[in-house]
């Protein structure tokens, strides 16, 4: 998921790092004192989550976690994945810095996708129904990031079907891992912290 | 409860397990043996394989390229341009490169000895000379190729350690702690009752 310095051309990085400002700027805006050690936690739990690895094949992909964050942050997951990118591409070499913007709005915009879409359903009291769109949540925002990555590397100029099919396939073991992990964790604190969904309740 | 503190407990084992088994970076080092360059490509998860390896001049032109083999290997002939950027582009996004200094032969001399008629003894001394200073170079070079080798494994190969990790986290928190004190005095007031 993470695109490297030195592939996509300067119109895309551009493009990427003026969506991801702007987003990051809204998600400033939502973030508010009683949020911010919250954010923090997650924002850990973004930036380890990548040691966490899966190995598909011959290649390997590692856990995102996106979803994840969406589903407890909704907006705010921009500037929380920023920062773990940022500490990422500084201790890890994971990415890059000049990719920093397209590989924000790549993680985090799906984040926020998944957030407005499920999140009628997530609130729904039958467990089964929360349970289910809170794994959906978790794995869909995996596949948009693949898709998401596969679009901007078509725009460079490589074969889009086969890039995007390469990357989802690769990334399906992920999607899976992320949506339970994205189910037990909102079941957990739905019973353990009841408060800390209240960000699902905004404005509905 | 219990069972949920079971899948927590999992959660954080399944965390802290394969801290020296991670992805997605890459690298490529080369160097040079003889007349051909080695080039090495890995992942932090080892070889790359198959992945297509690019070479260029300073000046951007592209020489050749190829792809490396099940130990991560490609090796080609030195082209004597100069200096070589090799490009590892391993899909999805990942690619890195490695910039090769090459010493610049020392063409005229050489030329210039075997074009001349050896006529004195002076002149065969040097000739013999320059022999024994190239099959000392090569020597040498093979020699050294694996101190090359582990120098640029050492330099490129670092891999995550736990103070990294440990680095990183407190980063965020000291964000947390600086976004609260900015918020907090945007209030109007001091963080206390």
């Amino acid at each position: 998921m993470h695109i490297s310095e030195g592939v996509l051309s300067y119109k895309i990085l551009c493009g990427g790092a003026l969506l991801s400002g702007v987003s990051t700027w809204i998600g400033l805006k939502k973030l508010d004192l009683e949020k911010t050690p919250r954010v923090a936690v997650f924002t850990s739990g973004f930036f380890v989550a990548s040691l966490i690895h899966v190995p598909i094949g011959p290649s390997s992909a590692h856990l995102i976690l996106n979803g994840l964050l969406g589903l407890f942050l909704g907006w705010v997951a921009f500037p929380a994945i920023l920062v773990g990118l940022i500490l990422q591409a500084v201790m890890f070499q994971f990415g890059g810095i000049t990719t920093l913007g397209v590989n924000t709005f790549n993680m985090a915009f799906p984040a926020v996708i998944c957030f407005y879409v499920f999140r009628r359903w997530i609130i729904n009291n039958n467990r089964m129904t929360s349970s289910v769109s809170a794994f959906l949540c978790g794995a869909l925002a995996v596949m948009l990031s693949a898709i998401l990555v596969s679009i901007s590397l078509a725009l460079t100029g490589m074969h889009f079907l086969n890039m995007a099919k390469l990357i989802i396939l690769a990334h399906i073991p992920i999607m899976v891992i992320e949506g339970l992990i994205t189910a037990i964790t909102f079941q957990f604190l739905k019973r353990v912290r009841p408060e800390i969904l209240e960000v699902l309740y905004e404005g509905v | 409860m219990k069972v949920y503190r079971s899948i927590i407990f999992i959660i954080i084992c399944f965390i802290l397990y394969p801290v020296s088994a991670f992805a997605h970076r890459v690298g490529v080092f080369a160097w040079v043996e003889g007349d051909k360059v080695f080039t090495e490509s890995y992942s932090n998860r080892g070889k790359v394989v198959g992945a297509r390896i690019l070479v260029y001049d300073m000046e951007g032109k592209k020489i050749l390229e190829g792809k490396t083999d099940k130990e991560g290997v490609f090796v080609f002939k030195n082209p004597q341009k100069g200096n070589l950027k090799i490009v590892l582009d391993a899909s999805m996004g990942h690619r890195a490169e490695y910039i090769l200094k090459v010493k610049e032969e020392k063409k005229g001399k050489s030329a210039s000895i075997s074009s001349s008629e050896i006529s004195n003894t002076q002149d065969i001394k040097m000739a013999n000379m320059d022999k024994i200073m190239d099959m000392l170079s090569n020597m040498l070079d093979q020699k050294l190729s694996p101190l090359f080798r582990q120098i640029a494994e050492l330099k490129e190969k670092r891999g995550v350690t736990i103070h990294d990790i440990i680095g990183g986290i407190g980063y965020i928190v000291g964000l947390m702690g600086l976004a609260l004190y900015l918020k907090g005095s945007k209030a109007g007031r001091p963080l206390k009752k």
